[in-house]
């Protein structure tokens, strides 16, 4: 499947976004297509899907940052839809797996069957799984078992598969978009800390409201389905999130989230003072590297060639929420990990004096 | 970038601006606070005056007012400089209120940074941060961040400030501190005193009224001035401990009011005026009669009067005729024979050896009842003691009785005969009186008969005026001692005004004396034990009104209920214990010089104790029962 001849012949026509930017004019010339390409890439999502711009703008935000996706939210709400339809938008490899509990990891990342050659030979042949995919649409992923769970590990980390000490990598870029029912207990098997850190964020996705249910029944009981024509294809993607990364980010933002991070950590020297009562575990430095990596994103969407502390602001709760464990006596308080974060941020200082230069 | 920096230091200074007005007014607050608590402790406590902290004056709170306000300015300087954010925390809050998304602090920290000078993003940040700075919305946005405002609770400064300065104004002294270096003011300003404290300065008052009782305290007067001094100016004292300091000046003072009280001197002088008292007055109303009046009444100063009223009558001019003259010195004479026989009196010596159980007939031999009382087995040390004190100033008032007569005699014989020569007895008289004065005179025979008669005469009534003058001296002595030594045992149960009181009438009654005239004795007496205290001065101490009379009544003795009952030491009696009256009161007697050394007995209770069982015991003596120790428990009886 060629890229070039699916997509939009402007967008085909633009230079690379990431490429020979040497100069402020032509940095802003680039950020300016690709914010253009962003906001078509919106509108077609937005074409199928109704309502959900903020979770629409976080996985947008994953997806140009290179990370993976956690959503959350009860069946019915467009997960799975966003996901299908953000792979029909950029003209992506997509698979779908559906988590169950005797889900296999053979069944996620492949496996070696015997086969004939030509010659009549007898030899293993590697048949690969659904993973070897650009977009995968992990669906209820916390009803497979923490086996088949385990499988995504090295895939999302390192976009690498190994079966039958064969290495096979991933096509770039390789996103995974997961699904899991917050309210499902029976049957369900909570995702290890160590898979739930891969996920760069984690997005909630909350209920409809009556407009935007109103309007989803428009749609989705008329004869036809909107169509979604794609906007953007792998290599895009690619130079979208290289170009991303040239956001800067001064000196008293990055000791903001580093602060942050450090205030989730119990006993800490920079704890929050409420940490010790309310965390039992903190957030990992990938929780940084997410935050960062999301809010350079954001400003690029924002036309702003610096990251603000609004950016932080703004993706901390997805980088963070399924990075921090909630104590005992924060969920015993009702206190969630969103409220935990919350707390965090309205009272951690803007300024530290150890970060004064 | 230039216009960024600007932007950012001008919102630095406003911040600064704002700590300053915040940390003064906080210092306000602290300082007016300050104020008001010491303004109210001056008022109502003092402590800080008994520090040495000056009350008031102007010049010294304007001093610590400035001092306090450089201070407060100091601090609100020195917090105000703490409180002012650093340049990147500024820009941080300026982005913040100006809702510039970081792009001033970010612009400053990419402009400090030499690789972000390559970054093509850096650069357009740093250019959008600038465009934005440029912006005149923004611009307004940012002018306006860091508005001047006073802190919400800005009024309690002033409030304080304006209550302590009320305080000052309003709340009166109740207890005015002593100042350090303002003595009059200290005077005033000390704490109050206390009765013991008011009672010795009472007393100090009253000794210091009679010159020579004040000579001979000296020292004490000395101690106790410097006592009640530091008790009011010095470092803080507790008013148990001053109490407990005037007490002890108080004790000591009155040891040596006793001492002098009981010396020879003071006895002789009391000797002297109980013999006096007993004179006859002449019949005649004479200036002769009026020196043995005053004589009697023991008013040595107004005798003295006398003595020089008789000295111009009996001069060749003195106006009288010869019958006059003769009546004047006959009732001299008989004046002199009368204080020539009591000066061999020797009855009440004879009364005092009769009581100490020896025989009274040695009152007429000095050396014999000398030796006899030290002989006595009898008598113990003090009983001694005081039976050869009684007949030392029993002589030495014998001895001024018959100097007295002597020079009356010479007025009598100068009286009855005006110009003749009595140039041999007067200088035998003179060699009598004790002066050198008169000796001379006796050595230097006068040539003109006349002249010497004039001469003789002369120096015998002067002579007789030194007497009377010393005996005035001596008593008035004695009587101060005895009024002063009175308010020591009187300790602090003497109201003020029957302080002051007493000490008025003192000082009328020295009024009256230095004026020679006699006045009405005991027109200012206070009552009971403060009559000699109010009868200081020259004034005489005669009866009053009032007064305690001893009556004596018989008892019949014989079997009764038990009246009395003792602890004895020994066995524990069983049944009931009874004891004759005798033997308990001889007990309590004997019992009394052993009570007193085991325990002290209260200053102004000595006497009364000494009184009270020197009663009994010569009650018992005169009875003829001999204080037995005390008897066992009698179970039969």
């Amino acid at each position: 499947m060629s890229a070039d001849a699916t997509l939009p012949a402007d967008v085909a026509a633009l230079p690379p976004f990431d490429d020979g930017i040497d100069d402020e004019a032509t940095a802003r010339e680039r950020c300016a297509a690709f914010r253009d390409v962003a906001r078509r890439l919106r509108e077609a999502v937005g074409a199928r899907l109704v309502g959900q711009q903020a979770v629409v703008d976080q996985v947008l935000w994953s997806l140009f940052a290179g990370g993976h996706v956690l959503l959350e939210g009860v069946p019915g709400l467009g997960k799975t839809l966003l996901v299908r339809t953000l792979g029909d938008a950029m003209h992506l490899d997509f698979s779908r797996i559906q988590f169950t509990p005797d889900l296999m990891p053979a069944d996620i990342l492949g496996t070696q069957i015997l086969v004939e050659d030509a010659h009549g030979h007898r030899v293993m042949q590697f048949r690969p799984g659904p993973i070897f995919t650009q977009v995968l649409l992990a669906d209820e992923i916390n009803r497979a078992s923490p086996k088949s769970q385990s499988a995504l590990l090295e895939a999302m980390q390192e976009r690498a598969v190994t079966v039958g000490g064969q290495t096979h990598r991933l096509r770039a870029p390789f996103l995974v978009l997961a699904t899991q029912n917050p309210i499902e207990q029976e049957g369900t098997y909570p995702l290890p800390e160590a898979q739930l850190d891969r996920f760069l964020l984690k997005v909630t996705v909350p209920a409809v409201e009556r407009a935007d249910l109103m309007e989803i029944l428009r749609r989705t009981t008329a004869a036809n389905e909107p169509a979604v024509r794609p906007v953007l294809d792998g290599e895009r993607i690619l130079q979208a999130q290289r170009l991303a990364r040239r956001i800067v980010v001064a000196e008293p933002v990055q000791d903001y989230v580093i602060r942050l991070v450090l205030a989730t950590h119990p006993g800490g020297e920079h704890a929050d003072p409420r940490a010790g009562r309310e965390i039992a575990v903190g957030a990992s430095p990938r929780a940084a590297q997410a935050i960062v990596t999301a809010a350079k994103v954001r400003a690029l969407f924002d036309g702003r060639f610096h990251v603000s502390m609004g950016d932080v602001h703004a993706v901390a709760p997805a980088a963070l929420r399924h990075r921090v464990l909630p104590s005992f006596e924060a969920e015993a308080d009702g206190l969630d990990a969103d409220g935990v974060v919350a707390g965090i941020l309205s009272r951690l200082p803007r300024h530290a004096p150890e970060a004064s230069t | 970038m230039d216009r960024i920096r600007t932007m950012v230091l001008a919102a630095r200074r406003q911040l600064a601006l704002q700590a300053w007005i915040v940390a003064s007014l906080s210092a306000l607050s602290v300082t007016a606070g300050a104020l008001a608590v010491l303004a109210l402790e001056r008022r109502l406590v003092g402590f800080s005056a008994r520090l040495g902290v000056p009350s008031s004056g102007i010049a010294w709170w304007g001093v610590a007012a400035a001092a306090a306000l450089a201070l407060a300015g100091a601090w609100a300087w020195w917090r105000m400089r703490r409180s002012v954010p650093a340049v990147d925390e500024v820009a941080l809050e300026l982005d913040r209120r100006a809702r510039t998304s970081e792009r001033f602090s970010t612009a400053l920290a990419l402009a400090r940074d030499a690789e972000s000078a390559a970054d093509p993003f850096a650069r357009a940040a740093i250019a959008d941060a600038v465009a934005f700075a440029n912006d005149p919305d923004v611009a307004r946005r940012a002018s306006n961040a860091f508005p001047l405002a006073l802190p919400r609770r800005w009024w309690i400064g002033p409030s304080v400030l304006a209550l302590a300065l009320a305080l000052l104004v309003t709340v009166p002294q109740v207890e005015r501190a002593a100042e350090a270096g303002d003595a009059a003011e200290a005077a005033e300003a000390q704490r109050p005193q206390t009765p013991e404290e008011r009672s010795l300065e009472q007393v100090v008052r009253q000794i210091e009224a009679t010159p020579e009782l004040a000579a001979k305290l000296d020292a004490e007067l000395d101690a106790a001035k410097r006592s009640l001094d530091e008790g009011g100016r010095g470092p803080v004292r507790p008013p148990e401990e001053a109490a407990r300091e005037a007490m002890r000046r108080m004790t000591e003072l009155q040891q040596r009011l006793e001492e002098i009280s009981e010396s020879r001197e003071s006895k002789a002088a009391r000797q002297l005026q109980d013999a006096l008292a007993k004179l006859d007055l002449p019949k005649e109303d004479n200036a002769a009669r009026q020196l043995a009046e005053a004589l009697k009444q023991g008013n040595f100063e107004a005798a003295k009067d006398a003595v020089q009223k008789l000295q111009e009558q009996a001069s060749k001019d003195g106006g009288l005729s010869a019958e006059e003259r003769e009546a004047l010195s006959k009732s001299l004479a008989d004046t002199a024979k009368q204080l020539e026989a009591l000066s061999k009196d020797p009855a009440k010596l004879a009364e005092a050896l009769k009581q100490a159980g020896m025989d009274p007939s040695l009152a007429n031999n000095p050396l014999a009842m000398q030796q006899a009382i030290q002989a006595s087995k009898d008598l113990n040390a003090s009983q001694k003691e005081a039976l050869q004190q009684m007949a030392q100033s029993m002589s030495d008032a014998q001895q001024k009785m018959a100097q007295m007569s002597q020079q009356m005699s010479q007025m009598s014989e100068q009286c009855k005969n005006p110009s003749g020569g009595q140039q041999g007895k007067a200088g035998q008289q003179g060699k009598d009186g004790q002066k050198g004065k008169d000796g001379q005179q006796q050595g230097s025979p006068s040539q003109d008969p006349q002249q010497g008669g004039s001469e003789s005469e002369g120096a015998g009534s002067e002579s007789m005026s030194q007497m009377l003058s010393e005996a005035e001296a001596e008593r008035q002595m004695a009587m101060a001692s005895e009024s002063c030594k009175s308010q020591c045992e009187g300790g602090g149960s003497m109201s003020e005004s029957e302080a002051d009181s007493a000490l008025r009438a003192s000082s009328d009654g020295d009024q009256d004396g230095a004026s020679g005239s006699k006045g009405a004795p005991g027109s200012k007496s206070g009552s009971g034990g403060r009559r000699a205290q109010a009868e200081g001065g020259t004034r005489q101490m005669r009866e009053t009104a009032f007064g305690t009379k001893m009556q004596k009544q018989k008892s019949p003795r014989g079997e009764g209920d038990v009246i009395a009952r003792q602890l004895v030491a020994g066995q524990s009696p069983v049944g009931e214990s009874r004891v004759a009256l005798e033997q308990v009161a001889g007990t309590i007697a004997t019992g009394y010089e052993k009570g007193t050394e085991d325990d002290p007995v209260p200053a102004h209770l000595r006497e009364v104790h000494k009184r009270y069982f020197g009663d009994v015991r010569r009650t018992f003596e005169q009875k003829g029962i001999t204080p037995a120790a005390p008897a066992p428990a009698d179970k039969g009886k």
